[in-house]
């Protein structure tokens, strides 16, 4: 059996005929990269909702151990991966139950480690502001500032052109600047 | 570099001419610079706040892997298994023998070995020996009715042919003919 370090050199792409032939350490090594990364994803997507966000995850990795074959070579693994994540967050969106749980988990879960009450105030305001955001400003806000990817990145997951992501992730940072605006006198700055 | 990035990298008094003009829109103040730059600090933290995934997730997924490569070798057996059985079948199974048909027709009737069809007598009919047909017994007897003969049109012959005959019964000798006579002596 190999171990999954002698993994630990291979490109993600180079990974995936080893997942399909059978070959869990090959598999370990992909889930260790991208396990966490797409929970995330899925939980800041899906309105923080645990199960919800491991249940899309567990689908994404069975569309990936069964249709590895799929994947086209010209592609960056990452992209198209992030991508799968996006349209199945789309196929969430859409669905009538989700909408509903939305209206339930609209208060966000924060965490209690601020401990100056304006800097919790504006963490709430921020939580806010995000939850609130319509799906794609959502994406778009969650893949640059909080997944950290490139532009050019982005405009391949979203399928939008590179121009068109610039110009959005600007609107988006006025947009919120606007919404955060009473937090501008405030003592939240270090 | 885009606003985004100069916002999370630099610090205003950082700023030059060029990167201040750039953000005049989003930012013109120090103050609108640090709200930008301290929310995207919040939400980059934000990744911290996210549990982790549970490790069931995982196990599924590590035992859906694992079956996969068994039904695949599964197939793999299957298709060896396959192979062998052929290739014994090939080697010990009894061959069926087939009696030589002959090319050259004979007397002799040949019979079908083929799967009888219900009905059927297996035989090939045979076109070279006599067969006797064997009387049928009559159940009804049919009187035929006897028409008058019709007479028969004898075609008209030539009177020349028949002047021809009646010449060559009377020509019985050459002597007979004195033209030919003369001839006959000129030439000897």
């Amino acid at each position: 059996m190999i171990s999954r370090l002698s993994y630990k050199t291979y490109r993600d792409e180079e990974l995936l005929p080893f997942i399909k032939k059978g070959y869990t350490a090959a598999f370990d090594e992909l889930y260790e990269r991208y396990g966490q990364k797409l929970f995330s994803y899925f939980f800041r997507m899906l309105w923080k909702n645990k199960e919800l966000a491991e249940d899309c995850t567990q689908d994404i990795f069975i569309k990936l151990i069964k249709h590895a074959e799929g994947f086209d070579e010209t592609r960056n693994f990452s992209t198209w991966i992030y991508s799968i994540a996006n349209n199945m967050c789309k196929n969430e969106y859409r669905k009538k139950e989700v909408r509903v749980l939305h209206q339930q988990l609209e208060k966000p879960v924060l965490a209690v480690s601020a401990v100056n009450p304006d800097m919790r105030r504006f963490r709430e305001a921020v939580h806010s502001c995000t939850n609130e955001l319509p799906e794609e400003k959502k994406a778009l806000y969650i893949l640059r500032f909080q997944e950290n990817l490139s532009v050019p990145d982005i405009s391949s997951i979203l399928g939008i052109p590179e121009g068109t992501i610039k110009s959005r992730i600007f609107y988006l940072l006025k947009e919120m600047k606007e919404k955060l605006r009473d937090f501008e006198t405030l003592s939240i700055y270090p | 570099m885009q606003a985004d990035e100069i916002i999370q990298q630099k610090e205003w008094v950082e700023l030059n001419a060029e990167e201040k003009a750039s953000l005049q829109e989003l930012a013109a103040t120090e103050q609108e610079f640090n709200l930008l730059k301290k929310m995207l600090q919040v939400s980059a933290e934000e990744n911290e706040e996210v549990p982790v995934v549970s490790a069931h997730v995982k196990d599924e997924l590590h035992a859906m892997v694992v079956s996969g490569k068994r039904s695949h070798t599964r197939y793999w057996y299957a298709a060896a298994a396959a192979i062998l059985l052929f290739i014994a079948g090939a080697i010990f199974l009894p061959k069926e023998k087939h009696t030589d048909i002959p090319l050259v027709k004979t007397d002799t009737p040949v019979y079908d070995s083929s799967p009888a069809i219900a009905g059927n007598n297996h035989t090939v009919p045979d076109t070279n020996t006599f067969q006797p047909q064997q009387k049928k017994p009559v159940d009804k007897i049919f009187i035929a009715k006897v028409l008058p003969q019709k007479k028969v049109q004898q075609p008209e012959v030539d009177n020349t042919d028949k002047n021809l005959q009646v010449y060559a019964s009377v020509c019985k000798t050459v002597s007979d003919e004195k033209e030919l006579l003369d001839l006959v002596t000129e030439i000897y």
